[in-house]
């Protein structure tokens, strides 16, 4: 076996994304709107990976997936770097060391579509939904580059669309296929999306959620457990607006749910703090109850750049691996 | 009452009203705006909105408070009283008690001049704008501007009169009524006890007093000559004091250009003093005790009638009369003569019983026709009792005849029986209703007998004289034929049997005519000579709500009811407290934000 080939995905990439990549150039740091506006969904997921990966080599032992497997006999061709010359002082007989590709991750990676992903508290901000379709495509190149089996499921109330992992990388397309047919949905229910994971996952494997979590959290923290309970590390990446980690505004406002049509009227510079304390009560409960059981769980916010979220994400993803 | 300065301002509270009326009836929809963690909104509200609503609604409570204060200041509110520097106008009656018993002289400063300064004090408060009474012991008011009433009242002087606080203050009060502006009464007295009663009327009052000064005052209560007119002789003069000086005091006692006749008198121990009578007509009795710090209580005078004996005639067969005559001959009560006729009508005076003849009745009532006697015998009625009066006590009358007026100018009716005429007078007529005998009446038999039968020939048919006492300032009922009177500075014209009302001491003589029916003897009331002076809480119990002060205090009590107490100050503290709340509040409110 070859090391594993890290080579980019050969795409005709437009000049900007074929500069060198110094650290004030790397898309993957630039905003998430204005980074948006580049190109389509794929043009701009590549520059976020490369922007990331550049980061990661600098960072090597942040790298995974790549294991060392057995020695071979040296036969012509073999690449004189893959040598083991310790063991050829050692044993006076040329070997070469074999990688083996960690074919058993297979990672799951699931979209919240409800309507409440379709928002976002400023014009000048994508929504939560466009931004997790591009951290997630981000997040699936960067594991398909691994040779790691990527599917994707998109859920709201129910499951949308389910995309079983595969390991091919022509397989991202169909995922970026997916992702850009999908369409704001209605109410949010982790809990089918989840059962359904586990029918997709029949090894042990990743499970990434993607969602702003307004869902039940125990009915959504008991199926996650039962994820966990079945071998796989699971990771939440709780998705939140700038505008709904901090209130703003002086003039009285109703507040209405866009899912369920509930209204609560207050004015917004009154309430900040109580808000404030609230959301984060609300998040430390989420941290706690998923963490008690093995989930990882991190928080990230639509204005962060992407490389930044990416780098999160698998820093969790790490962890919980 | 609170009052404002500028109460067109008040009109401003209309803006304290204007958070309120927001708060309630102003309260747009407000914008909706999709969110989708509307959850977590729910949640904190339902932590968080009783605490909330507690601080919005102490806010705009806190808010409208600060408005309303700020309003009011502005306004300038006042209450009644406080300071009296700047007072609003004020109806005030100075009573200036300048009664005898302000003559009293104390360590050395007579109490009128104490009075006096604390009056001069309140009269330098006074304000154009105010309407000043200046009321002093005789009782009439006098309206004038600061300076026309301080002028007055540096001309007044100790009165020999006396001054009923009681109905000063309530005339006073009948004054104030009239008036719009708010209305007291200032007392600067002495605070006599003796002069001390209630009152009508309703009004802050306010009592000004000098500096106490015990004194032990003895003054002349009364001087009593007995019945007049006197005789050649001796009479008997019965003198009585009153004070607080224990100690006898010695006294003078003078008649007419009469050498003075000494004597001790002390406190509530009536003194009887014999005085030599001669010669005839008026004269003056005067009795003066030692002087001491209150000296116009220290001398009476009283004018006496000195008469020679009645000339009278008697009939000797009337046994009970003439022996009646008999003794009052010896005794030079009377002498023989034709001045007064004891039994039947005569020319001159006479004393008239009806006949022992039923007969003569006829003839009888023709002769008191003829010489114009209002009244006439009747028939014969039963007997009785006649009424008890100072000239003689109840006697049994046995027979009578009735006594008929006849005529609208009927004379006097001296004495009843069983509201008959018992004893009447016509001119110098006497006429008895019974004759003076024991089958007619049991009077002869009683020791009153003779000194009645003295005053008949001497008092009655003689003509009696009018001999009244009096006070400065106390009415006085004239007898009816009074047509003058003679004052110390000429003759008042009065009516007969109207009231007159003497204003100075002394003898005031009333005439009809040229003849003099008495005198009016005006001395110094005598509880004037009572100096001890009521306690703050007998003038409270009488008067409710009264201020008591001396005369070092009076500065700030007057014009009290004008006065105006500024209130802005403590609404501006007031507003500067709520600012604070309302800044800690709104405070508290971004630090929990």
């Amino acid at each position: 076996m070859v090391p594993p080939n890290r080579e980019p995905v050969k795409i005709c990439r437009p000049r900007y994304l074929t500069r060198p990549m110094h650290g004030r150039d790397r898309l993957d740091l630039l905003d998430p709107l204005e980074l948006s506006r580049l190109g389509g969904l794929e043009l701009v997921t590549q520059g976020i990976v490369e922007g990331f990966l550049s980061g990661l080599h600098r960072s090597p032992r942040r790298g995974f997936s790549v294991e060392f497997a057995e020695h071979r006999a040296y036969q012509m061709g073999d690449e004189l770097r893959y040598v083991d010359w310790k063991l050829l002082a050692r044993t006076d007989r040329l070997y070469v060391k074999q990688y083996e590709e960690e074919t058993n991750l297979r990672a799951m990676l699931l979209l919240d579509t409800s309507r409440s992903m379709a928002w976002s508290g400023d014009e000048a901000r994508l929504t939560k939904l466009a931004y997790a379709k591009l951290l997630i495509a981000s997040l699936a190149l960067v594991l398909l580059r691994q040779r790691d089996a990527t599917g994707l499921l998109t859920f709201d109330d129910t499951v949308r669309a389910v995309l079983p992992p595969r390991a091919r990388l022509s397989h991202w397309r169909q995922l970026l296929a997916t992702l850009q047919h999908t369409e704001p949905g209605a109410r949010t229910a982790a809990e089918p999306a989840l059962r359904r994971v586990v029918a997709q996952l029949r090894r042990r494997g990743l499970v990434v959620l993607v969602s702003d979590l307004l869902l039940e959290r125990e009915i959504t923290v008991k199926a996650l457990r039962f994820l966990r309970h079945r071998g796989h590390q699971v990771l939440v990446l709780h998705l939140l607006d700038p505008a709904e980690r901090a209130l703003a505004g002086a003039v009285e406002v109703r507040y209405r749910d866009p899912e369920t049509g509930q209204t609560v009227v207050l004015r917004p510079q009154d309430w900040a703090g109580a808000y404030d304390r609230t959301l984060r009560r609300t998040m430390d409960a989420w941290r706690t109850g998923l963490r008690s059981h093995g989930v990882a769980y991190e928080v990230i916010t639509t204005d962060l750049p992407f490389g930044t979220a990416l780098r999160q994400a698998l820093v969790q993803a790490v962890a919980v691996a | 009452m609170i009052g404002f300065t500028t109460p067109w301002v008040l009109a401003g509270l209309l803006v304290a009203a204007v958070p309120i009326l927001l708060h309630l009836f102003a309260r747009r929809e407000p914008p909706t705006v999709d969110f989708p963690a509307v959850q977590y909104l729910a949640d904190t509200a339902r932590h968080h909105q009783r605490r909330l609503n507690l601080q919005h609604l102490l806010l705009l409570l806190v808010r409208t408070l600060l408005i309303v204060t700020l309003v009011l200041a502005a306004a300038g509110p006042t209450r009644p009283g406080g300071s009296t520097a700047g007072h609003a106008p004020t109806a005030m009656v100075l009573v200036f008690d300048n009664s005898l018993s302000s003559a009293l002289t104390a360590g050395g400063t007579p109490t009128i001049d104490q009075l006096r300064g604390a009056a001069r004090v309140v009269l330098d408060q006074a304000s154009p704008d105010d309407a000043l009474w200046l009321m002093p012991a005789d009782g009439l008011p006098r309206r004038g501007d600061p300076a026309a009433l301080r002028q007055l009242l540096d001309s007044l002087a100790p009165l020999p009169v006396r001054l009923d606080l009681g109905t000063a203050l309530s005339q006073a009060r009948a004054l104030l009524a009239g008036d719009e502006r708010p209305g007291e009464t200032l007392i600067v007295t002495d605070l006599q006890r003796s002069a001390l009663s209630a009152a009508t009327g309703a009004g802050p009052v306010t009592v000004v007093t000098p500096l106490p000064a015990p004194v032990a005052n003895l003054g002349l209560a009364d001087l009593a000559p007995g019945s007049q007119p006197w005789m050649p002789g001796r009479a008997l003069v019965t003198l009585t004091v009153t004070g607080q000086d224990p100690e006898p005091r010695p006294v003078a006692l003078t008649l007419g250009q009469r050498a003075p006749r000494p004597g001790l008198v002390a406190v509530e121990q009536p003194v009887g003093l014999s005085v030599p009578v001669s010669g005839v007509g008026w004269t003056s009795l005067v009795a003066e005790l030692a002087p001491d710090e209150l000296r116009l209580d220290d001398r009476r005078e009283v004018m006496v009638r000195i008469a020679p004996p009645a000339r009278v005639r008697w009939d000797a067969d009337d046994r009970f009369l003439a022996a009646a005559a008999e003794v009052l001959l010896d005794g030079g009560r009377i002498v023989r003569g034709d001045a007064v006729t004891l039994g039947d009508p005569s020319p001159g005076a006479s004393v008239v019983m009806p006949p022992a003849d039923p007969a003569r009745l006829g003839a009888l009532n023709r002769a008191l026709a003829a010489r114009g006697v209002s009244w006439r015998y009747g028939t014969s009625a039963p007997g009785g009792m006649t009424d008890s009066v100072a000239l003689l006590g109840s006697q049994r009358v046995l027979r009578r005849h009735l006594l008929a007026p006849a005529g609208a100018d009927s004379g006097e009716v001296l004495i009843r029986l069983a509201g008959a005429p018992w004893l009447v007078r016509s001119g110098s007529t006497v006429l008895l209703a019974s004759r003076l005998d024991t089958t007619w009446t049991t009077l002869p038999l009683s020791a009153e007998f003779v000194p009645f039968v003295d005053a008949l020939v001497n008092r009655l048919a003689a003509g009696e004289l009018v001999l009244l006492d009096a006070a400065p300032g106390d009415p006085v009922s004239l007898p009816a034929l009074a047509d003058a009177v003679l004052t110390g500075g000429g003759r008042a014209a009065v009516e007969g049997g109207a009231v007159f009302v003497p204003g100075s001491l002394g003898s005031h003589f009333i005439v009809a005519g040229g003849d003099t029916l008495g005198v009016i003897n005006v001395n110094p009331d005598p509880r004037e000579s009572l100096l001890e002076a009521a306690t703050a809480g007998e003038v409270r119990d009488l008067w409710p709500g009264v201020r008591v002060v001396a005369v070092d205090e009076v500065r700030g009590v007057a014009f009290t009811a004008g006065a105006r107490t500024d209130l802005r100050p403590p609404l501006l503290w007031l507003a500067l407290l709520l600012a604070l709340g309302e800044a800690g509040l709104a405070a508290g409110r971004r630090l929990r934000r």
